[in-house]
């Protein structure tokens, strides 16, 4: 029946475009001036942390609290990590309704030039002038794209240094001197004597942003440029920092993959670890030497505390504050939210607040947690089966203002601000690139880097044949269009930029 | 006929073929047909603030991603190599399994073996990953240490050399996929009309000459549709293969990297991956209808439409 | 041919296999069965294995030190209870939903006479092709069917997949001849009198299979809750298994400390095991439908 065929085609056409038009995302982005603080609002605010089972108890009564305050209930949204990339796309792809999101890195730049964030320069100058205060210009600065912020960092450790860790124990039984490390190379004599002594164990073990590569790039100074894989700048006494390259074709990376090779061909490294990433593994059992590691103030003692082995470290860079740093940790606001205002001045309020604060980090005083002194704190039986939030403070807000928990470092506020005191800024500081520009030819050169890097860094390849095919292989996939767009994106930048240099 | 009469005709009959397509059918609206409007994406730059409609159109900027790479013929012969192999060596070795578990004695001892013969399908490719290793591993794995020594060959760095791993990942495959494709044909040896076999032995037909002229005829409609759909997906591959077991090996690429991992190493922007997609079912769209038009001249019961 | 008893001996004697046929399929089956077999042990050793021997030793099918740890993050909390809970009811439910409709479509599809058919084949032919992708997908469910988050979410999205309703259309095709059907409606039986009292006996082998095909897909599904479920509750087994690892892969990267602790090799293999094991308990239930001689011929005269 013809006819029949028809209506039932014409039904499906219409149901394609009801379906269509139901995928309308997309809001007028509007940044409402007033505020009636009389009506009450909903912030629903997304953060990876496994949910814990005690999250609505919380939530009432920090809503019991903020009611008198600001006049929001408070709507937690933890999300598991191992999820976190997903959903949040989902959400934010999906238009849902959201006030705060937490993103990192490359997803906060990226949201933040595709507009899925909002500008939040004047709502931060108005409503949370202490918030930025305390965050610093510097770090601040750190996080803008095209000139503009799009979220509100984390005040945490605001830079980046680095550090040899390695077996206490093992180094004072064989006289190992560490003390005198400065390059790798100085490493080799000891992991010999190692090789000889403890034929069972590896003296070191390297993981992927942890390698002989990455060791030598941060000793001379580079700035990773937000994490990117195909552009860097470097930053070292000799290198020229008005220029944008390709790290995989810089002398020192050549350098580094020959002694990646031969450390390999000694014996220095795990055989396959080019294959199986065990370090972790090495590492817990006690069969790894020494590894490469981003230190942080009592990172140390956090190791030490939870491993069966005595560590000690030997300091290797001093500390620097690069883009990437800045954005480890920032709580956005997404599109989606219809009160920006109001969103903002419960940041403020949270960031100054140790009530407050500490309550969404820790649960309810004396239900999750008992005080151990003013401002330490132990978890219940009760916080850590049903409020665990996992020592991830550092997600939200000021971290300074936290209890200590009992064990840690006591000291742990002071040296991190002694800490972040310290750090030299990077020329780059405030650089974002648009990788939209180049995302075609970026695709292709992802499939290269995936195919060479690791062999290369690890040293289970002979660089001598791999390195140029490696470099052959990402010009035909167009790396130099890469490097021209990212370099005129950086002059520019330094054009608008050059009062603050 | 009056029309009244024709109605309820066609109620009774067509009409109550209707409604039992109907529940079908709308789970089928909902969940494929509103949402393939999205398939403009694939023509756009997608950004969630102008949601779908809003976004502003790239028109094919988006599938020269998929061909910017130096790689791509590589890519795609490989999974085009691959895929064939697997359909090919995958169902004769499931139609033979089926046909070997059919000439056992029915009883307990035959049920066991299909059950093992169905226990690998459930292991994951994480894990199988990690066995495969224990198999070929540097220095430990069992073949570098005990059966390459016993005929005297010197150990072989599995993991960078490309050139065994088509062998390696047909194995793989076919070795955890056969026992539970097997259970299809089972299936359809168990619907033979049992009269048929008696026919054929009062004819005087071995079991051998009964398999040939009963069962294999009777399979031969489901082993062409499934050709035939099986070829539809041929641009696709698991990603639980060629990225795990390889344990995303670098040096390997040429033999392994096929188009869901180049996809899955590169591309994240919705965009893209879109585009991937239409470009994936366009060609398996195009190969399924030559494929059926190809069957129905032949044996037109087996086709697909 | 003169036919007496001797006659018919010797047939029925080359008409089975031989002896030494039957011996040499044992034997093949024998070592099919270990060569399956030995890595599911291996697994499984592994999974009761201490780590840090493993380090040491390797994967052995009898554990060098034997150890629980493997399970230790599964079983932590009760959760994984509930886990289990909803995954039988999802599974259990999503199967006979899942061959019924399947059924009830692929029915008018295996007849000559139904006016629709090449247009319902098509219909659902395209879309198992051609998709919108992932985010219209994601939207049409939370946004105009208000699936998030609820337990119709773990089922709904699963009931139809072509490829099945083609294997059913195959099934009912060759096992129900057109002439019964006919006959049936001769005698003034309705469509879905056939389709109760004839159709459905006679594709047990099938439905068995398309039956076996849903258990499995809704058992072992972890991308409907990663897609549509944030709460606890209703996680299913698979899903909560691989989300509490990835959770602690995570965390691992930040440098957590308790992250530290698990042993990420051995707890691995744990959960395959866990996951697996469910299922070969249930699988010998739907092996008598494999069974050659269930579908009797039964075209009466």
């Amino acid at each position: 029946m013809i006819k029949l065929k028809k209506l039932l085609s014409l039904g499906i056409a219409a149901a394609m475009l009801l379906g269509a038009a139901a995928c309308t995302g997309g809001k007028e982005n509007k940044v409402s001036d007033g505020d009636d603080e009389s009506q009450p609002y909903e912030i629903v605010w997304l953060f990876p942390v496994a949910p814990p089972n005690d999250l609505d108890a919380v939530c009432e009564k920090a809503n019991e609290y903020l009611k008198d305050k600001i006049n929001v209930t408070l709507k937690l949204t933890p999300l598991d990590w191992g999820a976190y990339g997903t959903k949040k796309n989902n959400a934010l792809n999906g238009g849902e309704k959201m006030d705060l999101l937490w993103l990192a890195g490359g997803d906060y730049t990226y949201a933040a030039m595709q507009q899925s964030i909002i500008d939040i320069d004047e709502l931060m100058d108005k409503y949370a002038p202490k918030t930025k205060e305390m965050l610093g210009e510097d770090f601040i600065n750190g996080a803008r794209v095209d000139g503009k912020l799009y979220g509100v960092q984390a005040n945490k450790d605001k830079a980046a240094n680095y550090m040899i860790v390695y077996r206490k124990d093992i180094a004072e039984k064989y006289n190992l001197d560490m003390s005198g490390v400065k390059t790798i190379e100085d490493l080799y004599p000891v992991f010999d004597t190692l090789l000889e002594k403890e034929p069972n164990m590896v003296p070191m073990a390297i993981s992927g942003g942890k390698t002989v590569y990455d060791a030598n790039f941060c000793l001379n100074g580079y700035d990773s440029l937000c994490g990117n894989k195909y552009v860097c700048v470097m930053t070292g006494e000799n290198d020229d920092v008005s220029k944008v390259v390709c790290p995989y074709e810089t002398e020192l990376f050549k350098k580094s993959c020959e002694q990646a090779r031969e450390m390999y061909q000694r014996g220095y490294f795990f055989k396959d670890c080019a294959v199986l990433d065990n370090s972790a593994e090495l590492i817990k059992s006690g069969k790894a030497f020494c590894y490469w590691e981003q230190d942080q103030p009592s990172k140390l003692s956090e190791i030490n505390n939870s491993s069966d082995y005595e560590w000690d470290k030997v300091q290797m860079t001093d500390a620097s504050m690069s883009t990437l740093d800045c954005v480890g940790s920032v709580t956005t606001i997404p599109y989606t939210c219809e009160n920006p205002v109001r969103v903002m001045k419960f940041i403020e309020l949270f960031n100054t607040d140790p009530y407050l604060n500490n309550l969404i980090n820790f649960g309810i005083e004396d239900v999750h947690f008992n005080k151990v002194s003013d401002n330490t704190i132990k978890l219940t039986e009760k916080g850590k089966k049903d409020y665990d939030l996992q020592g991830t403070m550092w997600e939200r807000g000021n971290t300074f203002i936290n209890y200590t928990i009992e064990g840690d470092d006591p000291n742990k506020a002071e040296n991190l601000e002694a800490f972040n005191e310290s750090a030299k800024p990077s020329p780059v500081l405030g650089f974002v690139l648009d990788t939209e520009e180049y995302s075609i030819e970026a695709t292709a050169c992802s499939n290269v880097v995936s195919e060479y890097l690791r062999t290369l860094t690890y040293g289970a390849g002979d660089p001598e044949e791999l390195l140029p095919k490696f470099i052959s292989k990402l010009k035909s996939a167009k790396i130099d269009t890469i490097v021209e767009i990212s370099q005129r994106q950086y002059d520019e930048w330094r054009e608008g930029n050059n009062g603050n240099e | 006929m009056s029309k009244i009469r024709r109605f309820t005709d066609f109620l009774l009959n067509d009409g109550a073929m209707f409604l039992m397509v109907m529940p079908g059918a709308i789970l089928v609206l909902l969940f494929n047909y509103f949402p393939i409007g999205g398939i403009v994406l694939a023509f756009k730059n997608y950004a969630p603030v102008k949601g779908v409609w809003g976004s502003d159109w790239v028109g094919l900027k988006n599938f020269k991603a998929f061909f910017s790479t130096p790689d791509a013929w590589l890519i795609t012969r490989n999974t085009i190599m691959y895929s064939v192999y697997f359909i090919v060596v995958g169902t004769i070795l499931a139609v033979a399994l089926a046909l070997l578990l059919n000439e056992l004695k029915k009883g307990f001892v035959s049920k066991v073996y299909q059950t093992i013969g169905l226990l690998p399908h459930f292991l994951s490719y994480v894990i199988i990953a990690y066995l495969v290793y224990a198999f070929l591993g540097g220095e430990y794995g069992i073949m570098n240490r005990t059966v390459l020594p016993l005929f005297g060959i010197e150990p072989i760095s599995w993991y960078s050399e490309a050139k065994y791993w088509p062998f390696i990942l047909t194995f793989v495959a076919n070795w955890k996929e056969v026992g539970f494709s097997s259970v299809i044909y089972l299936a359809a040896i168990a619907g033979i009309n049992i009269e048929y076999y008696e026919a054929a032995r009062v004819d005087g037909a071995s079991r051998w000459q009964q398999m040939k002229y009963v069962t294999l005829p009777c399979l031969r409609s489901i082993i062409t549709i499934k050709l035939i759909m099986s070829v539809g997906g041929i641009l696709g591959s698991d990603l639980g293969l060629f990225y795990n077991v390889p344990m995303n090996s670098g040096p390997l690429f040429p033999t392994t990297n096929v188009l869901s991992t180049y996809m899955f190493r590169g591309m994240s922007k919705v965009g893209f991956t879109t585009a991937a997609g239409v470009y994936c079912s366009v060609v398996g769209f195009i190969l399924t209808i030559l494929a059926n038009a190809v069957v129905r001249k032949i044996d037109y019961d087996s086709a697909l439409f | 041919m003169t036919i007496n008893k001797n006659t018919k001996i010797r047939r029925a004697s080359e008409l089975e296999i031989s002896r030494l046929e039957t011996i040499i399929l044992h034997i093949f089956f024998i070592l099919f069965s270990i060569s399956m077999l030995y890595p599911v042990f291996l697994a499984v050793g592994i999974s009761f294995s201490d780590q840090n021997s493993i380090i040491e030793h390797g994967y052995r099918i009898i554990p060098v030190k034997w150890s629980l740890e493997g399970y230790k993050l599964a079983f932590k909390s009760g959760e994984i209870l509930n886990a289990y809970k909803i995954t039988i009811l999802s599974t259990v439910i999503g199967t006979v939903l899942s061959v019924l409709i399947q059924m009830l479509y692929a029915y008018p599809l295996s007849r000559k006479s139904f006016k629709g058919r090449k247009f319902f084949t098509f219909y659902a032919y395209f879309v198992s092709l051609f998709s919108g992708g992932m985010v219209p997908w994601y939207i049409v469910c939370t946004k105009l069917l208000h699936l998030g988050n609820s337990f119709w979410a773990l089922v709904l999205p699963s009931i139809f997949g072509f490829f099945n309703v083609v294997i059913l259309r195959t099934f009912i095709k060759s096992n129900v001849p057109d002439e019964m059907i006919e006959a049936a409606r001769i005698d003034g039986c309705s469509e879905m009198g056939i389709f109760w009292k004839m159709v459905m006996p006679l594709s047990k082998a099938g439905m068995a299979t398309i039956g076996l095909f849903a258990m499995l897909n809704y058992w072992n599904n972890y991308y409907l809750p990663m897609m549509l479920i944030h709460d606890k509750s209703l996680f299913n087994l698979q899903y909560y298994l691989q989300i509490i690892f990835l959770n602690i892969e995570e965390l691992a990267k930040y440098g957590n400390a308790d992250a530290a602790d698990i042993p990420r090799e051995v707890t691995r293999f744990a959960m395959c095991v866990i996951t697996m094991g469910p299922i070969i308990l249930v699988y010998p239930f739907f092996q008598k439908y494999f069974v050659k001689g269930m579908v009797v011929g039964s075209v009466k005269g």
